[in-house]
């Protein structure tokens, strides 16, 4: 990734004090907070790991039970959780990557598969046959409805090196497409790209 | 630890603890530990946001939300890496932990280690009370051989984790145990971990009345005794290891409190190159061409 394209940014920092106890875990449209850093006068809080309203009290253990309490523990969860909305919106990286988009046929895979991947397409260019690569970076978040429109109507074939294929599950079970054509390996060595191109030219009679 | 003023009497007026009330059960030895960590601070009148408490998890590990400083209540065996996250992210804070014995010498014990051996400026506050009172009376790894608990009907029968060896051997600075039926002496051993530079270790008996019928306030108040009345030199490392098996040795019949041992040398920060220029939080962060030099002149 260049550097140049790396940008910080620190988020949401509450700097002053309102004159009131102040609320680390503000309800916000966002989800987000602004948090506080430890030194600064007035804003004394405790971060809390254990559920908590918008100060950073507790609301379990010896609250358990009692309604005010969990419908605190619902709503703050409930914040929590619309990040990841969130993310969805404010960010585009949350879909898979799509190289060479039109090919005749693309390999789905994920993580340091896809190298070996990539260098198995450039092979198979050269005996004529067009593949394109759609690799994930992000399971979840994951936008689903997007990731959806990548996948659909596409010849698929899965390259993991594990058992069960994994992203295939989480593919399906996110998006509803099925991808039955997959090359495994589950032995612990590195797959090569000379076995993803031999394995791919078998397959490709079945689409 | 930071600037520290010692003021006698309370010439500023902090209040260190807060509204929010106690999750402790009537009677519970964590009491005598919060009165004894306010009473530190405020001979010490330490600035109430220049405080962090870190807990994990445990009755113990609500200790923050007793207090109006800055707190992070962390994951169970958790206290140590995040305090050190916290005093290397800015070191003019006064970082103390304070948690159980299930959860820094269990759980956590692993971090335990290598946060003595760092000598990170840290003040680390165990609630030892042999059990786990959150999750209602298991045994905890400082249990005696033969205690019978929930999780060992039986009675327990692995050896105790010796806390005060552990820390000596594995290069702790700071190594004292107090105990929560006389929070006077506790809170000068607080104080002084706090004042130490360094990792200092404050082992704390900290009776659990719900759960632990046998390790009680009477209990330990028939067999702790105080080093410093003995004339126990602390900067002797024999004799402190030697003081540190004297449970073991008198069969738990005779158990010091006070400080084990002390000594002198650099602290993580002191050493760590990148916090020469003082805290890391008021250091700007380096511009992208500052970033590319450094990446072409290392990698
Ligand atoms: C990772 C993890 N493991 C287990 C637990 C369950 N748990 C909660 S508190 C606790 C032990 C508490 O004992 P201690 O740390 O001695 O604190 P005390 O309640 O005795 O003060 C355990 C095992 C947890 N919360 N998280
Ligand atoms: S269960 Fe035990 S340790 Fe927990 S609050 Fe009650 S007395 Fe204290
Ligand atoms: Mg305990």
């Amino acid at each position: 990734m260049p550097l140049d394209s790396i940008n910080i940014n620190r988020g949401k920092i509450a700097e002053k004090n309102n004159g009131e106890r102040f609320k680390r875990y503000s309800y916000s449209e966002d989800g987000v907070s602004p948090r506080a850093f430890p030194g600064t006068p007035g804003l004394e809080h405790i971060a809390a790991s254990d559920e908590h309203d918008e100060y950073g009290d507790l609301v379990s253990d010896a609250l358990s039970g009692i309604g005010k309490y969990v419908e605190v523990r619902k709503k703050m969860h409930g914040k929590r959780m619309s990040k990841i909305e969130s993310m969805l919106k404010n960010e585009s990286i949350f879909v898979p990557k799509v190289r060479d988009e039109n090919s005749d046929y693309f390999f789905v895979c994920f993580g340091s598969t896809t190298d070996q991947v990539i260098e198995a397409t450039e092979m198979l260019k050269s005996r004529g046959k067009k593949f394109g690569v759609i690799s994930f970076n992000y399971l979840m978040p994951l936008d689903k409805e997007k990731t959806k429109k990548i996948l659909k109507g596409k010849k698929l074939i899965d390259v993991e090196c594990n058992f069960t294929a994994q992203l295939a599950q989480v593919i399906m079970a996110n998006t509803g497409i099925e991808i039955p054509n997959r090359i495994l390996r589950y032995d612990g060595e590195v797959i090569t790209s000379a076995e993803i191109v031999e394995s791919a030219l078998g397959m490709i009679d079945k689409f | 630890m930071s600037q520290v003023v010692e003021k006698t009497g309370s010439e500023m007026k902090v209040n260190y603890g807060s509204k929010t009330k106690p999750i402790w059960c009537p009677g519970c030895g964590d009491f005598g530990v919060q009165a004894s960590i306010i009473k530190a601070l405020k001979d010490l009148q330490i600035e109430k946001s220049n405080v962090v408490l870190v807990s994990g998890i445990g009755c113990s590990s609500a200790m923050p939300h007793t207090f109006s400083t800055y707190g992070l209540h962390s994951l169970h065996g958790r206290i140590l890496p995040v305090a050190t996250g916290i005093k290397l992210a800015n070191n003019s804070l006064t970082v103390i932990g304070t948690g159980g014995d299930g959860d820094g010498y269990g759980i956590g014990s692993g971090h335990f280690v290598h946060a003595c051996r760092r000598n990170v400026d840290i003040t680390y506050i165990v609630m030892t009370n042999e059990t786990y009172g959150l999750t209602t009376g298991q045994a905890a790894p400082t249990a005696l051989v033969g205690t019978k608990t929930k999780s060992t009907p039986f009675g327990v029968i692995e050896q105790p984790i010796n806390p005060i060896a552990l820390a000596i051997s594995a290069g702790a600075t700071y190594v004292a145990r107090g105990f929560s039926g006389d929070p006077v002496h506790l809170s000068e051993l607080i104080k002084n971990g706090i004042k130490h530079k360094g990792f200092a270790l404050i082992d704390t008996f900290s009776p659990c009345v719900t759960f632990n019928h046998t390790n009680t306030f009477d209990w330990f108040r028939r067999r702790v005794y105080k080093l410093e009345e003995e004339g126990h030199d602390s900067s002797d490392i024999s004799r402190a290891f030697d003081k540190s098996m004297e449970d073991f040795k008198s069969n738990y019949e005779k158990m010091p409190i006070g400080l084990f041992y002390k000594t002198e040398r650099p602290t993580y920060e002191d050493l760590d190159i990148s916090l020469k220029d003082g805290p890391l939080l008021n250091q700007p962060l380096p511009g992208k061409e500052e970033i590319k030099k450094a990446i072409e002149e290392n990698i």
